[in-house]
């Protein structure tokens, strides 16, 4: 089994210093040799071990079936390997001179949460923002996913382990085979990033600058290349475009391919669908009113667009901003906090506590007051027409409890080093928790999380990486159930 | 009349009565103190309402049947809007330019055992303050709890609509609506509510502030008489006994049944009271020690002034014994999350409870092992006792509704709030769902600024933490109404 471990971080280091090559190739294009340098180094951390694990573990893509256990700890550890290798760029450059910070920063990308440390964004070298970028859009869909899509015959069972990083408590698949699944969410994802790119250009975007934006749009990731974000572009059609998309990476992935299979019913009937455009709209419409009313905006458009954009960035995890919401009137920023709680759908790139488990634990509460109404009621649970399990109801109770005490543990943590104030302790614990990028007061959109010690910093990368992992893959590895699997 | 409205009229026209009697002490204290402005109409009300439920209840037939879930829901939830309108009309007919949406708020935060009033409560005649505090007393524990142990008839066990009324996880709560344990509950509360006034008698109390602070303090109500709830001006020995007595009233009754009568209770309760007290000394324990390094106070003045304060938000008290306002911020922190908590169940406090606060936690950790274990079979335990699935859904249901139902009002409070701070809606909001009333630091007095959506949201709130979601929720159900229809 160890070996099946180390094999796979073999695989694992130089599928890393595959995707380095990417950087390197633009810090050539933009004929910045320190960086070059930086990334050839990288590789090098990463390939050379890489090789020597594959060679020495002498595995093979069919040879080893991993418990599901090992798969939790896979999934963990690569996306922190990956954070910690990730951050290199960041400290061989000097771009973060702070390891802490460059830790923060590479697993704000990877988990998409978009929260950043950089006080002066645009000083970077192109190749070290464009990583940045990569980062998130890697970290989007998932490291595991694509490594099961790209080494569909690895015997390590792919849904095992992706699944304990695909977002949401039930795992759909449009496929008969897991790699198959993950292979077309991968290529909906890719189709999904150029067309965005593409559509972004006539907005006033140079290449360089769509193609980040689209990475980090697409993963609702959140990074972007400006320190004022996409309001650096104060353009109306940037907004819209990059609110669809965002809306559509908030959406569960294997609706598309429903959809395009001729199934255009099914997607619109789909429950978690179907609240997450009813929230959408009923949020965009109170904040629009709440902001006219106020007397903050006087042009209605600017006022819907602004609520739109703010609406579906949070709640898709996205984290970018149009506006500076912390002007915005309490009843709209509670409404924009509510929306960082619930996320987008499970299957998407999207962070949160998820559509799907907001619904059932409605449909919880309606049961359980039905079933001390009517004693002998026999009601289940339905989602989607279908009966939940017990257990997957518990499964998702166990979530929505560990989200609290964590959320509330992780703000009590951060009030302990004397960082901040309250309402900034807990909207950044609770935007890396969910990964969405700004908080509120200090941490708000138009300021960031340099001013943190290296403790929190730490601390919310650790939340943002158990975040990204749904708590439980990533909590499970601090249990004594984990390390002692014989004794129950 | 069928025999579900028999039943209902019967719980309500009791519980009536019994208000109705409750209005003869500030009726004698108006007389004594010459308050002539409040005795007319205190003696029509008591004269009204007594007579009232004694009539409709000599109608109705005591009955030894059992009635469906809902009907008990309906007793507990009419009783208790009945009496905050009935609350809310004397209020209006008593306090001069009193709004009636003002008056409603201050009978909701009466009842509810909330600390918290649309005008200072020190202020008003020595007759309305008494009457304040024993709402609080008949509140804090439950007035059907009260009504049933006075006056209920050989059939009646009352065990649904008490246990519907009692706060806390129904597994702790449903042995304690048996007769002869409620009736004992009622002696245990009655019994700690007169040595705590005997008590600060000896500490040179007044006896007309000892009799005030006694009712309001066991009830975990604040207490509104003393300056609005800043008792930093009374003695230690006072202090102290507020203290203690405040703790007591927090935590599960059952504790001293099991000391009165050498039973051994259940592990559960007795495991439930424990982790309450080591939390309240572990928060205490942590404050005193950031005071003691950062601001450099004396180690004996800290301990003790984290350790009361800590025991006046924990109990969802409320009161302030400490310029908790200053304290560093992991201080604030501590004790603005743990008034979520609140103490114990089958007490007068407020907030979530200790014992759903270790089933949630044990479900978290329920949940990691099934995640390493999927096939294992391994029940989950609270104490000694085994906890049932559909307990522990009940119990972590209750503790997100009650997250959703604090930030879904904080929303709408938050549209009174004309500046960009959040942070006032969310204070208020959890002083009144865990039945606090004050809002860290702040005061015990509601600022005028709320429009009456507010302060209806606001009494729909401390009515939800008092008798825990559940019979308040119900109201919005179709099949609550219509028993025919599973909607």
């Amino acid at each position: 089994m160890k070996q099946a471990v180390l094999g796979f971080y073999g695989y694992f280091l130089i599928f890393l210093a595959g995707c380095l090559t990417a950087p390197l190739l633009v810090a050539l294009i933009y004929r910045e040799t320190g960086c070059a340098a930086a990334f050839l180094i990288t590789i090098a951390v990463c390939a050379v071990p890489g090789a020597v694990f594959r060679k020495t573990s002498g595995l093979r893509f069919h040879d080893s079936r991993l418990r599901q256990r090992y798969g939790y700890m896979i999934a963990s550890s690569a996306w922190l390997v990956a954070s910690v290798i990730g951050a290199l760029p960041y400290l061989i450059t000097g771009s973060i001179p702070d390891a802490a910070d460059a830790f923060f920063e590479t697993c704000s990308g990877f988990s998409t949460t978009g929260s950043t440390i950089l006080e002066e964004i645009e000083s970077l070298p192109k190749s070290i923002l464009f990583w940045r970028s990569l980062t998130q859009w890697i970290g989007g869909m998932g490291i595991m996913v694509l490594f099961a899509a790209l080494l569909p015959d690895f015997g390590i069972k792919g849904q095992s382990i992706a699944g304990a990083e695909t977002p949401g408590p039930v795992m759909t698949k449009v496929s008969s085979r897991f790699s198959g699944t993950a292979r077309l969410m991968y290529t909906a994802y890719i189709i999904l990033t150029i067309a965005l790119t593409v559509l972004l250009i006539p907005g006033g975007m140079g290449l360089y600058d769509a193609v980040c934006h689209a990475m980090t749009c697409m993963a609702t990731g959140g990074y972007s290349t400006y320190n004022d974000g996409v309001m650096h572009f104060n353009s109306y059609y940037i907004y819209w475009i990059l609110t669809v998309f965002m809306f559509l990476a908030g959406t569960n992935f294997n609706l598309f391919f429903v959809a395009l299979r001729g199934n255009l019913r099914k997607t619109l009937r789909d429950d978690e669908f179907r609240a997450y455009c009813i929230i959408l709209l009923a949020s965009i419409a109170m904040i629009t009113a709440s902001l006219m009313t106020a007397g903050r905006y006087t042009d209605f458009g600017k006022a819907l667009t602004d609520a739109a954009f703010q609406a579906v960035t949070l709640m898709t995890t996205t984290g970018y901003a149009s506006a500076d919401f912390i002007l915005w009137p309490a009843f709209a920023q509670m409404i924009l906090v509510l929306l960082m709680f619930s996320g987008g759908c499970s299957s998407s790139t999207a962070g949160g506590i998820k559509v799907v488990r907001v619904i059932v634990f409605l449909r919880m509460i309606k049961h359980e007051i039905m079933r001390i109404l009517h004693l002998n009621i026999i009601d289940d649970i339905k989602y989607n027409r279908r009966r939940m399990m017990p257990e997957t109801l518990t499964y998702i109770l166990a979530f929505l409890t560990a989200y609290i005490f964590t959320l509330t543990g992780a703000t009590l943590l951060l009030s302990a080093t004397g960082d901040g104030n309250l309402v900034t302790n807990f909207t950044a614990a609770l935007t890396c928790i969910s990964n969405v990028g700004p908080g509120l007061d200090l941490a708000g959109p138009v300021c960031n999380f340099h001013f943190y010690s290296d403790f929190s910093t730490i601390l919310l990368s650790l939340l943002m990486i158990a975040g990204r992992l749904e708590l439980f893959t990533f909590m499970v590895l601090f249990t004594k159930y984990f390390w002692r699997p014989d004794r129950v | 009349m069928n025999k579900d409205t028999n039943y209902l009229i019967r719980i309500i026209s009791s519980a009536v009565m019994v208000y109705g009697l409750s209005i003869l002490p500030p009726v004698i204290a108006a007389l004594v103190m010459g308050e002539q402005h409040t005795l007319r109409p205190l003696i029509a009300a008591a004269c009204i309402f007594t007579a009232a439920g004694f009539i409709a209840r000599h109608f109705t037939s005591p009955g030894t049947y059992t009635v469906h879930p809902r009907i008990n829901y309906m007793a507990v939830i009419f009783t208790w809007l009945a009496l905050i309108l009935m609350t809310g009309g004397v209020y209006s007919a008593c306090i001069s330019d009193i709004a009636f949406i003002d008056a409603l708020f201050d009978a909701a935060a009466s009842l509810t055992a909330t600390g918290i009033s649309s005008s200072d409560i020190s202020l008003l005649p020595y007759s309305l303050q008494l009457w304040h505090s024993i709402l609080n007393w008949l509140g804090g524990i439950g007035i059907i709890l009260i009504t049933a142990s006075l006056f209920a008839g050989r059939g009646f066990r009352g065990t649904g609509v008490i246990s519907a009324e009692i706060p806390g996880p129904e597994f702790l709560t449903s042995s304690a609506a048996f007769r002869n344990t409620y009736r004992l509950i009622i002696n245990v509360y009655a019994a700690l509510t007169a040595v705590h006034f005997v008590l600060l008698l000896i500490a040179r109390m007044p006896a007309s502030a000892a009799l005030l602070t006694a009712l309001s303090n066991i009830s975990t109500a604040g207490l509104l008489h003393i300056s609005g709830g800043v008792i930093t001006g009374q003695s230690l020995a006072v202090r102290i006994i507020i203290t203690i007595f405040a703790l007591m009233g927090s935590i599960n009754i059952s504790f001293f049944i099991m000391l009165l009568t050498r039973r051994t209770v259940s592990g559960s309760r007795i495991m439930e009271n424990i982790m309450y007290i080591s939390r309240i000394l572990i928060t205490a324990a942590v404050i005193s020690a950031v005071i003691i390094l950062t601001d450099h106070t004396p180690a004996a003045k800290a301990a003790g002034e984290s350790l009361m304060q800590t025991v006046s938000f924990l109990s969802t008290s409320g009161y302030i014994v400490a310029d908790c306002g200053s304290w560093p911020l992991l201080c604030q922190a501590l004790i603005v999350l743990q008034i979520f908590l609140g103490g114990c169940a089958v007490s007068t406090a407020g907030g979530i409870k200790q014992a759903r606060m270790e089933i949630g936690l044990r479900t978290v950790s329920f949940g990691l092992f099934r995640y390493s274990h999927p096939k294992a079979v391994r029940p989950l335990r609270f104490g000694r006792d085994t906890i049932k699935p559909e307990q522990l859904v009940q119990a972590n249901i209750f503790i997100f509704l009650f997250m959703l139902i604090y930030i879904l009002s904080a929303l709408v409070i938050s549209l009174d709030n004309k500046n960009e701070s959040i942070l006032d809606a969310l204070n208020y909001s959890q002083a009144m769902l865990t039945n606090t009333g004050r809002a860290f630091a702040g005061s015990g007095v509601l600022s005028a600024e709320f429009s009456p959506l507010s302060k209806l949201v606001m009494c729909f709130e401390m009515l939800c933490g008092r008798l825990e979601i559940f019979p308040v929720l119900m109201l919005f159900f179709k099949s609550f109404w219509k028993p025919d229809r599973s909607r």
